[in-house]
């Protein structure tokens, strides 16, 4: 038993399994990808139907435990409206600084994922270091680190003290130090350049053929961000600016990010010095009337959108979820073809994909006409860095 | 949003055009007229983004929603198709990105998006035989993999 | 190995890797293969997708193997019990050495059961 090893060579017909990646090869470039999602399925749609709409709002924060906020303000969004209820100013804020504390969270996190897969393990190290000051800042608000239950229908459940928003203010001093340092890091090291330089592009005309979503779009120049174009929660009031580039590769996929946190920065101290007073919950009933409403938030990963119907009852009729990552799944086959099996790992972790485990690749080399071979998402990487480094060597 | 509700009422002479409230639009029609409908609303009203498709059993027929988004407002276009013939046309040579939500509803409630190259299951495991999650008449008991 | 996991307890995991944590001062390392692994630690409701593989990887490991869940969905299902997807906590598919619960567990709780587990190995083996 323990001598099973890595299928490695022909192609065992008997091995049923889908894999996570398949990727036509013609030698060392690829020429399609196909994904197969469904790993994480649980079925959080029909599941809800069995809830109410209280019991929902927790399983609506676990679709994804790291854009989980974005979630729950579409849900509650969702549920206020058909309500017909107007939260109060303070709750609204309260809101708005956990969606834009979310986005930092997820975004540093991001940056040391994106590092890990260039074999920059350094990177991963520092900003998920720096990621603490925000998870510290959630948990001392909300009372967790992940999963924050801020949400109730009406408001939120939790308030912002004084103390807090000197904290969160002295917090935003220290992070926007570190994404300043993070800025020079990314544009300046050569060794990242040469990784996410002129990588995985992404044409706009195909960005919008296939109606894709968030930091990745926006680094192929179209300016598509639910804060502006269809504004929820406070971002109305809070001056904020859509940031773009126009290089369409990994590099503006990371630079978009880098610079949105500048914005959330910003957001967040508007949000903590103009802090209206006020109650945090208004009085809601338990029972929705029948209606039906669509909230879309703009996730750290893009676009996120829910549709509730609802049927008179404490539980909804029909919930709807749409994740930005599905949104960005049909994307990833274009960015990719005509690149190298090197680039796939920074590839497919630049549209921040929030899927259960990418870890098996099935290659089909010679586009068939060669035996195929069955890695995983640790040899890939492997493979990409040592690919990277003998390119080097030779140049 | 006045200026595109007008703007739908005029190049989809006829159709109901349903104001929820501020950018919140719906459009009612019958299955037939789905491809002309969203040919329009690309051609015409230059809308380029899908957000998704959502698809509901409410209890004698299948109603699907088509949700996009163009200058700030969410347009969905509402069609049904019965449980008897439940087939509707695919719009993906319109929008490409409905590639994986045209495939989500056929797993999820059966209904087949005509004309879609390539309906595999999408979320379910490819060895289920337990029907249609979503639909009304489902009975975990009847569900499962072999 | 991520099971069917929101993700949430993949991230605290992680989390325990930064120097804050730095589980490997306890002589912690992630290895990617489950052949090279003394222990399998598994996050996430097992989905019916993710059965078979999960009994692979088990398979996979060489003895002595232990294997720890980290979080509620891996103990009991957790919030998704009843979900269609899911076929219920890891230990309906494999057996399970230790359980840290948690929505997520904090990364100091992680370290501290896998801590716990490294002490039990240690003074005794499999009881």
């Amino acid at each position: 038993m323990a001598n099973v090893k890595l299928p490695i060579g022909p192609q065992h017909p008997a091995l049923k399994e889908p894999e996570n990646f398949t990727i036509t090869l013609d030698g060392e470039r690829v020429v399609d990808v196909d994904i197969r999602i469904g790993y994480t399925h649980r079925g959080i749609e029909k599941l809800m139907e069995t809830r109410t709409y209280t019991q929902n709002l927790y399983l609506v924060e676990r679709i994804c435990g790291i854009c989980s906020y974005a979630h729950v303000q579409n849900f509650a969004q969702n549920v206020e409206e058909i309500l017909g209820v107007q939260i109060t100013k303070r709750a609204e804020y309260i809101r708005t600084l956990f969606l834009e504390l979310e986005r930092l969270h997820s975004h540093f996190l991001w940056l040391g994922v994106a590092g890990h897969e260039i074999g920059f393990d350094t990177l991963f190290m520092y900003t998920w270091q720096d990621r603490e000051v925000v998870q510290d800042l959630l948990e001392m608000i909300s009372g967790n680190r992940v999963n924050y239950a801020m949400n109730t229908i009406g408001g939120v459940r939790r308030d912002v003290s004084k103390d807090h928003q000197k904290k969160v203010l002295d917090a935003m001093d220290y992070l926007e130090k570190r994404a300043a340092y993070y800025k020079e890091v990314g544009l300046g090291e050569k060794t990242i350049l040469a990784r996410t330089q002129g990588i995985g592009i992404l044409k706009p005309k195909i960005a919008l053929k296939y109606s894709a979503v968030g930091p990745t779009v926006r680094a192929s120049g179209i300016a598509m961000d639910i804060r502006k174009d269809d504004p929820y929660a406070s971002y109305a009031e809070t001056p904020f600016e859509v940031i773009t580039t126009d290089t369409c590769d990994v590099l503006g996929r990371i630079v978009v990010r880098v610079l949105e946190v500048f914005e959330s920065i910003k957001i967040i101290r508007y949000l903590m010095k103009h802090l209206p007073p006020g109650e945090l919950v208004v009085k809601v009933p338990r029972k929705v009337p029948e209606g039906e409403s669509i909230s879309h938030t703009e996730a750290p990963r893009g676009e996120d959108i829910h549709y509730l119907r609802s049927n008179g009852t404490e539980k909804p009729e029909r919930y709807k979820v749409r994740t930005p990552t599905m949104a960005n799944l049909p994307v990833i086959a274009e960015m990719l073809k005509d690149s190298y099996l090197a680039d796939v790992p920074i590839v497919v972790a630049a549209i921040d994909p929030c899927m259960g485990c990418m870890d098996r690749v099935l290659l089909i080399k010679d586009n068939g006409k060669k035996p195929g071979e069955l890695v995983d998402w640790d040899r890939l990487r492997a493979y990409s860095n040592r690919w990277y480094t003998q390119k080097r060597w030779k140049a | 949003m006045t200026t595109t509700e007008e703007l739908i009422s005029q190049v989809l002479q006829g159709v109901p055009v349903q104001v929820k409230r501020e950018h919140r639009i719906f459009i009612t029609v019958p299955r037939t007229d789905l491809i002309k409908t969203v040919n329009i609303l690309a051609s015409e009203l230059n809308v380029q983004h899908l957000s998704t498709i959502t698809a509901r059993d409410t209890g004698f027929e299948f109603e699907l929603l088509y949700h996009f988004f163009l200058n700030g407002v969410v347009i969905t276009v509402r069609t049904s198709c019965p449980r008897d013939d439940p087939t509707v046309d695919s719009i993906v040579k319109i929008f490409p990105g409905a590639v994986l939500y045209e495939r989500e509803l056929h797993d999820i409630l059966g209904v087949v998006p005509s004309g879609h190259p390539d309906l595999r299951p999408l979320l379910l495991p490819d060895n289920w035989v337990g029907g249609y999650p979503l639909r009304k008449d489902w009975k975990p008991a009847e569900g499962g993999e072999e | 190995m991520n099971c069917g996991s929101c993700n949430g307890c993949d991230i605290e995991i992680l989390a325990t890797l930064i120097p804050r944590m730095d589980v490997e001062r306890f002589g912690v390392l992630l290895r990617g293969t489950p052949r090279h692994a003394d222990v399998l630690v598994c996050t996430g409701p097992v989905t019916k997708q993710m059965k078979e593989r999960l009994k692979r990887v088990y398979d996979q490991m060489p003895e002595p193997k232990f294997v720890v869940v980290v979080g509620q969905c891996g103990s009991s299902g957790g919030i998704y019990q009843g979900a269609y997807g899911v076929e219920g906590g890891v230990d309906k598919v494999i057996p399970v050495d230790a359980y840290i619960p948690g929505c997520p567990p904090r990364p100091d709780a992680i370290v501290d059961g896998l801590i716990k587990l490294l002490a039990k190995i240690d003074s005794g083996g499999k009881e």
